[in-house]
């Protein structure tokens, strides 16, 4: 695969490209507005950057219309990533003093959001479960914590009961901080992450997105981290074979998280996982690389709360037409995004903690 | 009125202030982002929206621009007066689909891709598979009649029509049938938004292929090529797809080491001119970086030369034009056809490529390259003129615009979209400007020689981009006395001239 262009031979066959990669962002299929499509947004940054335009906050909200999933690159024949070149324009704009207006208290929220997820996490686990030193921790993310307890009963039911949780005073890697731009912010977070975390060998999250951020973020932002991390799915797959599966549900939708999936490329483990736990594993018509993002990532749900809505409805629309009430993925974000009073979605970790419990 | 679906900010405002035309690229590369921006733009979720915006217009006189996704290369969505653009890509579903009548019933809203995603679910197809598939909506490929690659098979758009339902210029709606007599939605599809707005059509929608046949084959001359596609057509062959590369069009479309396996991965003009950069390089391997693009810029400043060159250099090359020829549909019927084919074109002097040209053109056929844009981001420019005439005048008419053009622009061409009564040509151009102005001028110049050429070959200025802006003067030319016609059915439906003011020759 090739390697995306520089950021300004980026910006610039965007603008010039007719839109070819539209058809696949989920916020311009959802608003069916040129403005939010991956040519357009890239456009605006691009003028915003040759002061083209108005420097000003609404000249600067479509570069926060993206999820962050991927979806245009996986179609772009040179391999440009607006989700992420959208970005640099979010700190650009932060930097300018015209950042996203939802965002703007952002960093003192997602402070009190982790430390509030890092308590949630730790209160259902016993001290034992809780040393500051291991060799494989888990981390549940600030979208799941109660989780935790979850992920470490279905660990001893596995045979893996030395997975501890990997306990400290903030329970997010960073993601949210790196999606709105607010890059210094992102930097000192994944530095206290890298001291809170440093007594493990592997780190297991079930973020996607922070799996992503902190395995390939962190050391872009020169912040060293010990232990390697991986995705709760990856982790789970070393068990396949040896899960003691005692009921199993009939049908169940499997939902891609764009970052395991396009960005990690984690497209199996969950699957296999999923078919040890469900006899019917159904799949989206537009499933893997070409999955449908449900909405959760970029902080759409902030910024554009009726779009990110909007988005995860579009995706339920084959579960409801199947008349199929389970969707299983394995990101939190996910989860939230799609689950209804008509239609279930559960966390890989809960659907393995349901079928292995006698 | 539509809540949160009207917008009159800045950013909208020049986002909508842009197609595809690529005079307006050329503006757009001088520094100026939106010259034509809209006063507002709405979102309508409904027909009966439609028909209250339109009301609202007429009584202000306010113009109107019906919008799908903006791929049009004629400037036909540019709001050059103003007013509102009304895009329609909230009005996106697909109503119906009626197995046992062979037809579908869509919102014109609907993104192209999306279309055939949700047919190719219920186990059908439409068949349309224009190169804007990805980025353009149903309403578009009816209001500027489109042709997709498969059209020698599956018809164009406006063949493929049974009803259609548009708001007109004073708000009314009017639902067409296509079995009437006259056939009044031949009216509509084509008009490009100025006698009304396209809602929704049912259109003719097929069972998705059993099997799919692609072969490449070469032919010594354009003319031998021509000659076999129009023996196929008229002999009532099918094919899904005929496509022919003139002589230089195949050498670009070819990489250096696949001279027989044609079509490239990315087949972009701009990779097809760093491609024949290559062939005039004494190693024959790419120029690389700084040096490539000023390569190229230099041999835009110099056309004549370029295309005279080529010529000379091209029959040392030996490579003939390449042909593509697809079947697919049924299974035996399709093995048949290709079989009868397969004598047809032998026996009309071709050779026989095998199936890795036809393959891999149908792999990579939306793959579209940018490499080159920093070249265009100097004043450089790139278009296409897509023309068509009957097979008496064919060859007539390319060496006609090829004559017209070659002094002002690089050009070749390939023959696709063959029909039992004629073909259309697909000429790609590039030049340069000095700056802006000179681009433009020099873009302009272009234009009207090549159509020019066109209307004294008696052929028709497009075959499936629509008219738009650029091809707007030369309607007369093509229409004669029947422009008379046009302009009294716009004054019925249209009494106030607010729809898509300034299009189409009007």
């Amino acid at each position: 695969m090739p390697s995306p262009p520089d950021l300004d031979t980026s910006l610039t066959y965007c603008t010039y490209c007719p839109k070819l990669c539209r058809h696949t962002c989920p916020v311009s299929n959802a608003e069916a507005k040129e403005t939010l499509t991956p040519r357009d947004k890239m456009a605006t940054m691009r003028l915003l950057r040759r002061a083209e335009v108005p420097q000003t906050v609404e000249q600067s909200e479509p570069l926060y219309g993206c999820t962050g999933c991927g979806a245009c690159t996986d179609f772009c024949l040179h391999k440009v990533e607006p989700g992420q070149a959208l970005l640099r324009g979010r700190a650009e704009a932060e930097r300018d003093g015209r950042g996203h207006p939802a965002l703007r208290d952002l960093a003192a929220r997602f402070t009190a959001k982790s430390t509030e997820a890092a308590r949630r996490a730790r209160a259902g686990v016993s001290q034992d479960k809780r040393p500051t030193e291991a060799q494989i921790a888990f981390f549940p993310g600030c979208d799941a914590p109660e989780l935790a307890p979850t992920m470490l009963s279905l660990c001893d039911r596995i045979g893996a009961e030395y997975v501890s949780l990997a306990d400290g005073e903030h329970g997010c890697g960073g993601y949210p901080l790196f999606a709105a731009g607010q890059f210094d912010a992102f930097r000192l977070h994944a530095e206290r992450m890298s001291r809170q975390l440093a007594g493990f060998a592997r780190v297991v999250v079930n973020c996607p997105a922070c799996v992503w951020a902190m395995r390939t973020q962190y050391r872009e932002f020169g912040v060293p981290l010990a232990p390697a991390v991986e995705h709760t799915s990856e982790f789970l797959e070393g068990f396949v074979e040896r899960l003691p599966i005692e009921r199993r549900r009939a049908a169940a939708f499997y939902q891609d998280p764009c970052y395991l999936g396009r960005w990690l490329g984690v497209y199996d483990a969950p699957r296999r996982l999923a078919k040890k736990a469900v006899d019917d594993v159904r799949e989206f018509s537009r499933a893997r690389n070409e999955a449908e993002c449900t909405g959760g990532g970029g902080l759409l749900p902030t910024t554009m709360p009726d779009t990110a809505h909007a988005i995860a409805e579009h995706r339920l629309t084959e579960v409801r037409q199947a008349k199929v009430s389970t969707v299983v993925t394995s990101c939190p974000t996910c989860k939230r995004q799609l689950d209804r009073d008509d239609v279930h979605a559960v966390d890989l970790i809960e659907l393995l903690d349901e079928a292995t419990r006698k | 009125m539509m809540p949160g679906r009207v917008s009159t900010t800045v950013p909208d405002r020049i986002a909508y202030a842009r197609d595809l035309w690529p005079r307006g690229l050329i503006t757009l590369s001088g520094g100026n982002p939106a010259p034509h921006q809209p006063d507002a733009v709405v979102w309508p979720v409904s027909t009966e929206e439609v028909q209250d915006i339109v009301r609202a217009a007429a009584r202000t006189a306010t113009p109107i621009v019906p919008f799908g996704a903006g791929s049009g290369v004629c400037g036909g969505t540019l709001p050059i007066k103003g007013g509102i653009v009304v895009d329609l890509k909230r009005m996106r579903a697909v109503v119906e689909v009626d197995a046992v009548a062979g037809a579908a019933t869509v919102e014109a809203g609907i993104i192209g891709e999306h279309l055939e995603h949700e047919l190719n679910r219920r186990g059908f197809t439409l068949g349309h598979f224009p190169s804007s598939i990805m980025c353009s909506t149903f309403g578009g490929w009816l209001a500027a009649r489109s042709a997709g690659q498969f059209s020698t098979r599956y018809g164009k758009i406006e063949d493929m029509v049974r009803r259609v339902s548009f708001v007109d210029g004073r708000g009314e709606l009017h639902s067409v049938d296509a079995s009437g007599t006259p056939d009044i939605t031949q009216w509509i599809v084509g008009s490009e938004g100025t006698l009304g707005i396209i809602t929704r059509a049912t259109v003719t929608v097929r069972p998705s292929p059993e099997r799919q046949l692609y072969r490449g084959w070469s032919f010594p001359r354009v003319a031998s090529g021509c000659e076999a596609i129009r023996r196929l057509l008229q002999r009532n062959l099918r094919p899904a797809c005929v496509r022919l590369y003139d002589e230089l069009d195949s050498f670009l479309h070819r990489g250096e080491k696949d001279h027989d396996e044609g079509v490239p991965e990315s087949s972009g003009p701009e990779a097809m001119l760093e491609q024949y950069l290559s062939m005039l390089t004494p190693t024959g391997k790419s120029v690389i970086g700084e040096w490539k693009r000023r390569a190229i810029a230099l041999a835009l400043n110099r056309p004549e030369l370029v295309n005279r060159v080529a010529g000379a250099v091209l029959p040392y090359a030996q490579k003939g034009c390449l042909l593509i020829v697809g079947f697919e549909g049924d299974k035996g019927l399709c093995e048949a056809e290709a079989r009868a084919a397969t004598v047809e074109l032998e026996r009309a002097g071709g050779r026989d490529l095998g199936e890795g040209p036809g393959l891999r053109w149908l792999k990579h056929r939306y793959a579209v390259s940018f490499r080159m844009q920093k070249v265009f981001d100097a004043g450089a420019f790139v278009d296409t003129m897509e023309v068509a005439t009957s097979w008496d005048k064919l060859l007539d008419l390319y060496r006609a615009v090829r004559e017209a053009v070659s002094p002002l622009a690089f050009i070749m061409a390939h023959f696709s979209h063959a029909y039992v009564d004629g073909c259309s040509i697909y000429f790609t151009f590039a030049a340069r400007g000095a700056n802006t102005a000179d681009a433009e001028r020099k873009y302009d110049a272009i234009w009207k020689a090549g159509l020019t050429a066109v209307t004294k070959a008696g052929a028709t200025i497009s075959h499936h981009h629509g008219v738009g802006l650029s091809k707007a003067p030369f309607m007369p030319e093509e229409h004669g006395a029947a422009m008379e016609i046009y302009r009294a059915l716009k004054n019925v439906l249209d009494p106030s001239g607010i729809m898509n003011p300034g299009k189409m020759g009007l």
